[in-house]
């Protein structure tokens, strides 16, 4: 792919049914990305941010709403279109979500496993891993890298595919900040390489400020736009 | 605490609810599984103590009486003692009489096979012309058995000649008082003095000292109808070959009367007239002759109280001596069964002669064949009889008639074996010699006589009439089968001495050959079926029987059947004193004693050659005796009993371990977060614990309660006692189960409970093996191999223990095959030994399931990130039945090669064709597996994969 996608996202709602009521997580957002730009979602924890970045990556259904990828609907389609859809979207989570059974390299491959690739995908693989500095580390167990080194396989794992979209929730949250800065560097500069769209969901304004711009959610409203010096 | 564990469990519902279920069908489980086993060994023991009890308890006879197959199979043939002629004397049944412990010892001492005459009766008044005044008929009989495979057209003819011209019949009995014979014939009063005198002097054409009847031509005339054979049936002393063809016609001279009755005989004394003309047919049956006691022969089997006509026989009853004129007449009483057992049939086809018919009076017999042979005939009708109704009407009117003077006595067939089929080996057979009678006429024997013999016979010495002993037998009562005692069709021992063989057809040729009836004895005294006797005695009748030279005369006792006082059943105590009464007949006396309580038939292939009257070879079965079988059966049923209760107590458990210890797996951070926040290790345990316990003790009682209903479903035993009973072993398992997962809960460092739901491997594997859908099922088995290993484990059991249930069940079907008794047990268990093995089967998938789901559970997160990552739905799937896959054969290949190793273990075998079932338990295990694993694979994906990434973040 290589080229980035444009994210447009209408009036978009979501609640969650607690035993107590319901709770509004994204209430009203709308939002319109450039292709190939950066933003940071900023807000504190329970603002609605990875609600929101979710449903733009379809792995949570809208209750109402749109969000338009490339002029695509993410949220009318259904169980296999959605799947084809992430196959176009980047993931990373705060938890990394590794596979433990699987090497550093398995799980950078894991995404491609099920159906061929149009490229090598042992060698992007590899290629991937030495971008993100563990080369020499393809075949080490999640349980036996830092956690630092896990959010990078993380990474990599997250661009095989060559995404249009990258989604990042809250990638350095378990992360001390030292390896948060040189992660999200790292994140920036793969996202840049590869000219894909890059969402990061964070409460870290150090984070944030690596993006473009930094949209603000409280309650699930987008709050003021503000620019940043990436 | 109590509060916190409800309020986890009301939470955690799912989790719940898992081990709710899990419970619960181990509880019906146990109960059904153990009352399934209790159930068939019950229908065993009360099958075999139903039908433990033949007519007799003990069967002794002569020393060596035993054939080799006997030693070698414990099998005994039907009837085998039919053959078996003395051995035994009065002394040595009296001593046995008076043993502690026997209550009945019934002898019997077979004396052999003797001839009855008795007649069929055909009615030709259909065939006559009311016109004519004299009129010939020709009677052509074919006689027919082996159900009618074999068929014998008696080479002669009768004729019936019916003249309207008087018939002067002898008076035989007045050659009494004048042996002149001018006495002879009397008619309308006047003596023919001439008549008789001339015969008497040789002016006849008849044989000599033949009595023929006379007829009166038109003009007075008085000239003999002399008879078609040369038998001498007055003492003529001539020797006859009774099967001669020539001697096989006759004539029969009827007078038909103005008034349109008709008078046949052959005597004045023994005539008859009716409105019928009846002609009677010569049929002789052969029949086996034995003496019993009366007394003991009546408390053994009833037959004093089976008498369907006339009398019992009379305690110690002896022959009624007549003494005349130096001569010894003695009257053997006799009584004998209702029907002769004797599958025999005649076919008559009666012809009218045509044409002009010449005078047949005042030729002699062998002129009249000539003559009557070329005389033309048209076609009539055809009458058939049976041989059981021609006897019953033969002994219902007393006509009768048992010749003493040849008694014949049928050794045992000899076999050659093999591939499991005797085949018995025919015998020479020289039945002309055997059945020739000097000194005293009598009846042709039975054509078939001269059928091929396959048991040697012998005639019995010194029976033949001497100058001063006439034995002569008298039916003074006849008795039915089927009122003697009922004995159970399952445990019918060789000679009841009341029942008939019945050979069946082993094959579809066969079957159509005989019609689907059984091969039946016939006339034959060497044919290979030998039939019950049909004639009974008193033992102080078998001198007068056998004569004074009998080899058998000091010891003319068979068989003694012994009954034993206090059996009720297989119980210890019964055999035991059927064992001690059989010990001490042994000691005593040195005779063969056989334990013959709880014997059963045996089907046993017979391949019998072809006889020489049409009947092909056939491929039969016949019921065979195996000695002991109810107790064989009751052991191999405890046997399997035992087994069966081990294998069932171990599946559940390990069932019931299994689904604990999965679902206190589940919450392991949970529990090391418990810790982290200062929970002692004894607490924590408790909480686990009393989960468990809580869960178990309502699950158990809801399965005890279910088995109820289920066990009525599946016609199961179960009890409230073994119900209830399960309730607190299931809580004790599980909390055995729970103990050491509730243990690791409480370990001093929990943080590696902490770091995951899912621990890494403890070390790095080959790289790549992730990069194929296998691989990461293999991956995915492996991480957790702990949990894996569990399921695994589960299937094995289920395999190994359905392997090894099938092996008990095998062993026991082959234990019990081959008898009646086993038979029929074996189809009354089969259906619970079934539900026993599809329960237990059940068991070990319902476990992997239970594991599959439970793991699925743990790896939400995983198949969510891979969701996310793009993966379809069906690509999840495929990866989580994939590793179901894996784990089912790492369970069901060791599975089934234990339940392999431990039914050679059990039963010192492998029954052939065990392998192949095994493999496909094995199999079917895996596939079940597989089936189950789709259904964790379909839970595993139905939420979004948000909620479980946020639960794992």
């Amino acid at each position: 792919m290589g080229d980035g996608a444009s994210v447009l996202v209408e009036d978009l709602h979501k609640s969650f049914g607690t035993g107590d009521g319901l709770i509004t997580a994204v209430d009203g957002i709308s939002l319109d990305i450039p292709a190939g730009h950066s933003v940071a979602l900023v807000g504190a924890s329970g603002s609605g941010k990875s609600t929101l970045l979710h449903l733009i990556g379809a792995i949570e259904r809208a209750d109402a709403g749109r969000v338009l990828v490339d002029g695509q609907d993410v949220t009318a389609l259904g169980r296999r279109g959605a799947a084809e859809y992430r196959r176009t979207v980047g993931f990373v989570f705060q938890r990394f979500h590794l596979l433990p059974g699987l090497s550093a390299l398995d799980n950078v491959l894991a995404p491609v496993l099920p159906r061929k690739a149009g490229f090598d995908r042992d060698a992007r693989a590899r290629e991937l891993l030495a971008a993100v500095g563990l080369q020499g580390r393809e075949s080490a167990l999640p349980s036996q890298l830092s956690g630092g080194q896990q959010q990078r396989v993380a990474v990599a794992r997250a661009l095989i595919a060559r995404p249009r979209l990258l989604l990042a929730d809250e990638p350095t949250g378990s992360l001390d900040s030292a390896t948060g800065e040189q992660l999200m560097d790292l994140v920036g500069e793969l996202a840049a390489q590869s000219g894909c769209t890059l969402l990061v969901a964070t409460h870290d304004m150090g984070v944030a400020e690596r993006c473009a711009d930094v949209l603000r959610i409280r309650d699930g409203r987008l709050g003021e736009v503000a620019g940043s010096g990436a | 605490m109590l509060g916190m564990i409800t309020g986890q469990l009301r939470r955690q519902s799912v989790r719940t609810l898992t081990l709710l279920v899990g419970v619960l069908v181990a509880t019906a489980g146990f109960t059904l599984l153990t009352g399934s086993v209790e159930t068939s060994r019950l229908t065993v023991k009360a099958s075999a103590d139903a039908n433990f009890r033949a007519a007799y308890d003990i069967l002794v006879r002569p020393a060596g009486a035993r054939t080799g197959r006997e030693e070698s199979a414990g099998q005994v043939r039907p009837n085998f003692l039919s053959g078996q002629f003395g051995g035994i004397t009065p002394g040595q049944w009296r001593e046995i009489a008076g043993l502690r412990g026997v209550e009945i010892a019934a002898p019997v001492a077979m004396l052999g096979y003797v001839q009855a005459g008795t007649h069929a009766q055909v009615d030709v008044t259909g065939q006559l012309d009311p016109a004519a005044d004299r009129q010939l008929l020709r009677l052509r009989n074919t006689w027919t058995t082996d159900r009618s495979l074999s068929k014998a057209r008696d080479p002669g003819s009768a004729y019936v000649y019916v003249t309207s011209n008087p018939v002067v019949l002898p008076d035989a009995a007045s050659t009494a008082k004048d042996p002149s014979w001018k006495s002879l014939y009397t008619y309308r009063g006047r003596q023919l003095t001439e008549v008789g005198d001339a015969l008497s002097q040789g002016d006849s054409p008849c044989d000599d000292g033949e009595m023929p009847p006379l007829e009166v031509l038109p003009g007075g005339k008085f000239e003999p109808l002399c008879a078609m054979r040369t038998v001498s049936s007055y003492g003529g002393g001539a020797v006859n070959d009774q099967l001669d063809p020539a001697q096989r016609s006759e004539l029969v001279v009827v007078r038909r009367h103005a008034d349109g009755t008709f008078t046949s005989g052959t005597d004045v004394h023994n005539r008859t007239t009716s409105r019928r003309a009846v002609v009677d047919i010569d049929w002789s049956m052969t029949l086996l002759l034995a003496a019993v006691d009366p007394e003991q022969e009546a408390r053994l089997v009833g037959v004093d109280a089976a008498m369907a006509s006339g009398r019992y026989l009379k305690d110690a009853e002896k022959p009624a001596v007549d003494a005349q004129g130096g001569s010894q007449f003695e009257d053997i009483p006799l009584i004998s069964t209702d029907r002769p057992y004797l599958d025999e049939q005649l076919t008559t086809s009666v012809s009218s002669v045509t044409g002009t018919l010449p005078k047949l009076s005042g030729r002699g017999g062998k002129e009249l064949r000539g003559l009557l042979a070329g005389l033309p005939v048209s076609p009539g009708a055809t009458t058939r009889a049976d041989a059981d109704t021609v006897f019953r009407r033969s002994v219902a009117n007393g006509t009768i008639d048992v010749n003493p003077f040849v008694v014949l006595q049928a050794g045992a067939p000899r076999y050659a074996a093999g591939g499991g089929v005797l085949r018995p080996a025919p015998v020479a057979s020289d039945s002309g010699e055997l059945w020739r009678q000097s000194t005293y006429g009598g009846d042709l024997p039975a054509w078939f006589v001269q059928d091929t013999a396959f048991r040697p016979v012998t005639r019995l010495p010194g029976t033949d009439a001497s100058q001063d002993h006439f034995p002569q037998f008298s039916v003074v009562g006849t008795y039915a089968v089927e009122r003697l005692k009922g004995f159970s069709k399952l445990s019918e021992v060789p000679l009841e001495t009341y029942r008939p063989p019945a050979a069946r057809a082993a094959d579809e040729a066969g079957r159509a050959a005989l019609g689907g009836q059984a091969l039946a004895p016939n006339s034959n005294p060497g044919g290979y079926l030998a039939t019950p006797p049909q004639l009974l005695t008193t033992l102080q009748s078998v001198e007068a029987v056998t004569g004074p030279d009998s080899p058998h005369a000091k010891d003319p006792i068979s068989a003694v059947r012994v009954r034993v006082v206090g059996v009720h059943g297989t119980d210890k105590a019964s055999r035991e004193r059927i064992r001690a009464v059989a010990e001490a007949i042994t000691t005593r006396t040195g005779l063969d004693v056989d334990i013959t309580a709880g014997s059963s038939p045996a089907p046993q292939q017979v391949a019998l050659g072809e006889g020489k009257f049409g009947r092909p070879a056939l491929a039969l079965t016949e019921n065979w005796t195996a000695k002991g079988t109810a107790v064989a059966l009751v052991e191999a049923a405890d046997r399997k009993s035992v087994l069966l209760f081990g294998l069932v107590l171990g599946v559940c458990a390990l069932f019931l371990g299994n689904a604990v210890a999965a679902s206190v797996r589940t919450r392991q951070r949970e529990l090391a977060v418990l810790a982290c926040t200062g929970w002692t290790g004894a607490r924590l345990a408790g909480l686990v614990l009393g989960e468990v316990a809580l869960v178990a003790a309502v699950a158990g009682a809801a399965g005890a309660g279910a088995s109820f209903p289920l066990g009525w479903a599946f016609g199961l035993d179960v009890t409230a006692g073994r119900a209830l009973l399960a309730v607190p072993l299931v809580v004790a398992t599980a909390l055995l189960a729970g103990a050491l997962p509730a243990i690791r809960a409480g370990r001093p460092y929990p943080a590696q409970a902490l770091r995951g739901s899912v621990a890494g491997p403890r070390r790095a594997r080959r790289a790549g093996r992730g990069r194929t859908l296998p691989g990461l099922a293999v991956s995915g088995a492996l991480r957790t191999p702990s949990r894996s290993a569990l399921g695994a484990l589960a299937l094995a059991v289920g395999v190994a223990a359905v392997s090894l249930l099938t092996a008990v069940m095998w062993t026991f079907q082959g234990a019990v095959q081959g008898t009646l008794l086993g038979e029929a047990m074996s189809l009354e268990v089969r259906g619970v030994d079934v539900a026993a093995a599809v329960l237990t089967a059940a068991l070990g998938v319902f476990a992997l399931a239970d594991v599959l789901y439970l793991d699925s559970c743990e790896r939400d997160g995983e198949f969510a990130m891979l969701r996310v990552c793009g993966w379809a739905d069906t690509e999840v799937m495929r990866l989580v039945v994939a590793q179901g896959a894996v784990i089912a054969v790492a369970g069901a290949v060791p599975g089934a090669a234990t339940g392999l190793a431990l039914t050679v273990a059990f039963t010192g075998s492998i029954p052939a064709g065990l392998p192949v079932a095994v493999g496909v338990v094995a199999v079917a295990g895996v596939l079940a597996a597989v089936a189950g694993s789709v259904v964790a694979a379909g839970l595993a994906v139905r939420r979004s994969p948000a909620g479980p990434l946020a639960e794992e973040g």
